[in-house]
């Protein structure tokens, strides 16, 4: 029998949340978002510099499969440039860089590789990146993405 | 910017000016992007760690009443996570710890359920859905739980009863539906005389 121990723990936080005096959830955001006006530029660059390093990936004979730590290459950048996203309020450019993460990790899983299988991914990013994609048409893009990642996996589960 | 945020009130107050934070990532980048959204916070006690070995040695030393911790630091973010809850010591063990993640790879999905993080925040990290996060903490009053298998705050987010109508395993899961009630309410003095120890002669 596993012996289980539940017990209620008081934390700080709790009494600095629902404060009576302090900054109301509104200001708090509106204060954030120009603390993160300082950095914005320096964002930027930095997910544009990630961004170059993708599209080096991308101009690679589509054809073979890259190696391992390849792939491990593009998942470390992508995530560097997700973490750019943070000041940047992208949501959409999260969302494809994410998605970019995923199928790398799923294609180090697996020998599959359809030719030039992170393209589309890559490309999608500097679509979002550039602001040249409406919402709507940037969300079909997306679920095809989805789609993709859901056949990768499969080929792992074989 | 959006500002009205799913169970964030925009009127709630909060003040975190004496909270301490630690911000782990190896990335001066993203710990700035941290720092910045939490002064924006009111937060005015920040420590920076990038790495493990700068964490391990931070959080031995102080106090912290909130850790976010980059899931890709030093590649073992939720090792981090699931050393200080088994090994760390009082308070930092049982504080609120936030882990921020790019994505999961498909070897660290289960250490990611079950290393004991208050959430797994997913990147590009907002303001909006940090605080969201911090209040909800703040509020939720969630059991610490400690199993040879699990050691962080209670899993549990609601009591859907048990999965497809078959017997719970637990012992106050119930077996079957209870229905409608089908007589009146006990009254508080039925209650209580139900509850009160009474003396028996055997």
């Amino acid at each position: 029998m596993t012996a289980l121990t539940a017990r209620r723990i008081e934390l700080r936080l709790e009494q600095m949340v629902g404060a009576e005096r302090g900054l109301t959830a509104r200001h708090a955001l509106m204060a954030a978002d120009r603390r993160l006006d300082l950095i914005r530029d320096d964002c930027r660059r930095e997910l544009d510099l990630r961004l170059e390093r993708l599209n080096a990936f991308a101009r690679r004979d589509p054809a073979q499969r890259p190696p391992d730590q390849t792939l491990e290459r593009v998942i470390l950048e992508a995530e560097a440039a997700l973490t750019a996203c943070g000041a940047l309020n992208r949501p959409m450019l999260g969302r494809a860089l994410g998605l970019l993460c995923a199928m790398a990790d799923a294609l180090m899983h697996t020998r599959y590789w359809p030719e030039g299988a992170l393209n589309p991914a890559i490309n999608l990013v500097g679509l979002c990146r550039a602001g040249d994609l409406p919402g709507p048409q940037g969300e079909v893009m997306l679920q095809a993405l989805e789609r993709c990642l859901a056949q990768y996996l499969r080929h792992i589960e074989r | 910017m959006v500002i009205a945020a799913a169970g964030l009130d925009g009127e709630l107050r909060l003040d975190l000016k004496a909270a301490r934070v630690l911000c782990a990532d190896e990335s001066a980048q993203g710990l700035d992007i941290l720092g910045q959204i939490l002064m924006g916070f009111g937060v005015q006690n920040i420590s920076r760690a990038q790495s493990a070995n700068d964490f391990r040695t931070l959080a031995a030393a102080q106090a912290f009443d909130l850790m976010l911790i980059d899931a890709g630091l030093d590649g073992a973010g939720y090792e981090l996570v699931r050393w200080l809850r088994r090994e760390g010591r009082d308070p930092n063990r049982t504080a609120p710890m936030l882990l921020l993640a790019g994505h999961t790879p498909q070897g660290q999905i289960e250490t990611a359920r079950d290393c004991g993080a208050s959430f797994v925040l997913i990147k590009p990290i907002s303001a909006r859905v940090l605080l969201d996060r911090i209040v909800w903490i703040g509020r939720a009053g969630r059991l610490f739980v400690e199993t040879e298998g699990y050691v962080g705050p209670d899993r549990r987010f609601r009591n859907d009863g048990v999965p497809g109508g078959g017997r719970g395993r637990r012992h106050d899961d119930l077996s079957t539906r209870i229905g409608a009630a089908s007589e009146p309410n006990m009254s508080q003095d039925e209650i209580d005389t139900l509850m009160k120890p009474q003396k028996v002669s055997l």
